[in-house]
């Protein structure tokens, strides 16, 4: 209606029109209203009217009988006196047509009310049937007899017959001794009375109609004016506001016009708007941020993984020995790592470490550590003094109290001597007859406390055996009830899989840990070594 | 996991339940951050199920901080669990530290 459809987009919210439904509600109430009126005045009126006419038929029908007083009814009936009838007559025509009525009539009704006597009547009727003394055999209503018989004063009746349309209302007629000798009815046409009240009626109808109607569109003009524009204009506003956002535009303000419960709508809207604008803002900074983050941790991970040697068997062509390493890293960048080169022709070195904690931090630290090992390892030193070294560097500004637990292994290709000294780490387990433990001097990890002395062991290493070095992220892989995956059950698979290669080995254990842990999120990385020593390999 | 603290005189006792690993550890290092006055520092873990290489780090702040001030230090009721992680780590023969008893 008021509302032009400007735009396809808005059409649907814009069939909810305000103003419909408001129109409809005026159109009802207004109805409902008239109605309600006209309804009100009518019964009001009616039963007015009613009065008003009882009353006025009594006056002419007291007047009526009064003719008689001083006569004897029965004498008139018969044509004895035919003076005083004409007399009595005249008088009663007076009446009939000075007070408009349609008839005026007196009778005499027999004891049984079957029937009664003419005695005289007066208005425009059939003179041939109806005349003087004429008996006449219609049942005279019970509450005419009762005027007559003298239990009541007056009745009023309201009749359809023959004779039309009627109200009437009858007296008794008293003789000179007071009593009741015949009854006197004037009677006034109904069909008129009540054509007379509807058109007053229909008058007064119209009339508050026409008000309401006037009313209506009064109310109708304003509340457009003052609420349904405003709304609309307020909801187009709003529809711009979402457009604009998604075409990337930036919101304008909307004038504020009235300082109503619209207006205040309209502020609130504004200042909803701009919050709105600035959190979006700020959460796509925050996004590019974390995304931003999120890509620099990547790079960390790659650098920390690049920094790993490759895990796959770098020295094929070497016959004396077979190697396979891995790191899973969990989510985050972590603290594990592991590395293993030759310090000269015949002596491989591998190194396995776990730094407390996870991120940069540890990523950091994990770096400083596995230099510096490798570093005093290529030097040649004792191993021993390799732990102590890096440990008092280490401890050396070490602000974050951070530290690394490690396991130092060099194996004497030609010999098979395996030269070996732990900080705080597992000790690998070694595979002999079956898979057992390393005996190690735990030693404690490094970077918490300086000068602290660390010892060397070794072991000797036959054909075929092998070195199984690994992380807490192995044994301490948690399942959804955070049950722990433990030794007992990595020894066993590793008994298991004792005559594989490297690389299977490794796999079984680490397909063996995803299984025990399905969907509970991996908490540490998960770092293995597996060495096998053998002067057979080609 | 849950953390407590009594202080009797100037012995502060923190009771250690649950999990201590890199989410809760930060909170027993707050919570060893707040006692400043006592002269003995006691960590009470019989109801520890599991420590971190993170709850190990707290564990040695503390030491430091109450060795700094001059003071003692001790870990009590540990239970075996996590008694093999502190003798896997040497840290029980360098910090006092008792197994709980059988």
């Amino acid at each position: 209606m008021e509302i032009n459809d400007r735009e396809g987009s808005g059409s649907r919210l814009r069939d909810a029109s305000m103003g419909r439904k408001l129109t409809v509600v005026f159109i009802s109430c207004v109805v409902g209203f008239g109605i309600l009126v006209c309804l009100a005045g009518y019964w009001r009126n009616y039963h007015k009217e009613q009065k008003e006419n009882q009353t006025y038929l009594l006056r002419c029908a007291r007047l009526a009988s009064e003719i008689f007083l001083q006569s004897d009814v029965e004498e008139l009936v018969s044509d004895n006196s035919r003076r005083l009838y004409l007399q009595c007559k005249k008088e009663m025509d007076h009446i009939q047509t000075d007070m408009e009525l349609k008839y005026v009539y007196t009778y005499i009704p027999e004891e049984d009310g079957k029937s009664y006597t003419l005695v005289m009547v007066s208005g425009k009727i059939q003179e041939d049937r109806w005349k003087q003394g004429q008996v006449m055999d219609e049942t005279v209503p019970p509450e005419v007899m009762d005027v007559y018989e003298g239990r009541k004063e007056s009745c009023f009746r309201i009749s359809r017959n023959r004779y039309g349309y009627m109200a009437s209302m009858f007296c008794p007629v008293y003789d000179s001794d007071g009593d009741i000798q015949a009854v006197t009815g004037a009677a006034l046409e109904r069909g008129a009375i009540v054509s007379g009240f509807f058109r007053e009626i229909a008058w007064v109808s119209v009339l508050i109609l026409a008000g309401c109607l006037v009313f209506f569109f009064l109310l109708r003009y304003f509340s457009f004016q003052y609420v349904i524009r405003p709304v609309t204009e307020l909801s187009e506003h709003m529809e711009h506001f979402v457009k604009d956002r998604e075409e990337g535009r930036s919101f304008n303000q909307i004038e504020i016009r009235s300082r109503d419960e619209i207006g205040q709508m309209t502020a609130v809207f504004n200042r909803m708007a701009g919050d709105l604008e600035y959190y979006v803002k700020k959460t796509a900074d925050m996004a590019a941020a974390a995304e931003k983050e999120r890509t620099e941790m990547e790079a960390a991970r790659r650098i920390q993984k690049a920094s790993l040697p490759e895990g796959n068997d770098p020295w094929k062509e070497d016959a004396r020995f077979r190697l396979y390493a891995g790191m899973q890293p969990a989510r985050q960048v972590g603290g594990d790592f592991y590395d293993y080169f030759r310090v000269s022709e015949d002596s491989l070195a591998t190194v396995i470490g776990d730094v407390s904690g996870k991120g940069i931090t540890a990523a950091l630290f994990m770096m400083r550590a596995m230099t510096l090992i490798r570093g005093c390892m290529l030097e040649g030193k004792e191993l021993s003094q390799v732990l102590e070294q890096v440990n008092n560097e280490l401890c050396d500004r070490n602000t974050e109290g951070m530290f690394v637990t490690v396991f130092v292994g060099i194996l004497n290709l030609e010999t098979g001597r395996y030269r070996y000294a732990g900080a705080g780490h597992q000790p690998p387990y070694v595979c002999r007859e079956e898979f057992e433990a390393l005996q190690l001097d735990p030693g404690l990890p490094l970077g918490l406390f300086e000068e602290e002395e660390y010892a060397c062991a070794e072991a000797d290493l036959r054909q075929g055996e092998s070195i199984f070095l690994y992380t807490d992220g192995v044994t301490e892989a948690m399942n959804e009830e955070k049950e722990l995956w433990g030794e007992a059950r990595m020894k066993e698979l590793l008994n298991l899989h004792k005559d594989s290669d490297c690389e299977e080995i490794a796999r079984a254990i680490s397909s063996a840990v995803a299984q025990f842990a399905k969907e509970a999120k991996q908490s540490d990385d998960i770092t293995m070594l597996v060495l096998k020593y053998s002067k057979e390999f080609i | 996991m849950t953390i407590t603290t009594k202080t009797e005189g100037t012995t502060a006792t923190i009771y250690v339940e649950g999990w201590l690993d890199t989410q809760s550890s930060p909170d027993l290092g707050k919570e060893v951050e707040g006692i400043s006055e006592a002269r003995a520092l006691v960590l009470d873990f019989e109801k520890l199920e599991y420590i971190s290489s993170s709850g190990l780090r707290e564990v040695v702040a503390a030491y430091k901080k109450m060795k700094a001030r001059g003071g003692t230090f001790s870990v009590v009721n540990v239970g075996s669990e996590v008694m093999d992680v502190f003798r896997l780590t040497g840290f029980d023969k360098k910090l006092e530290i008792c197994p709980a008893e059988r």
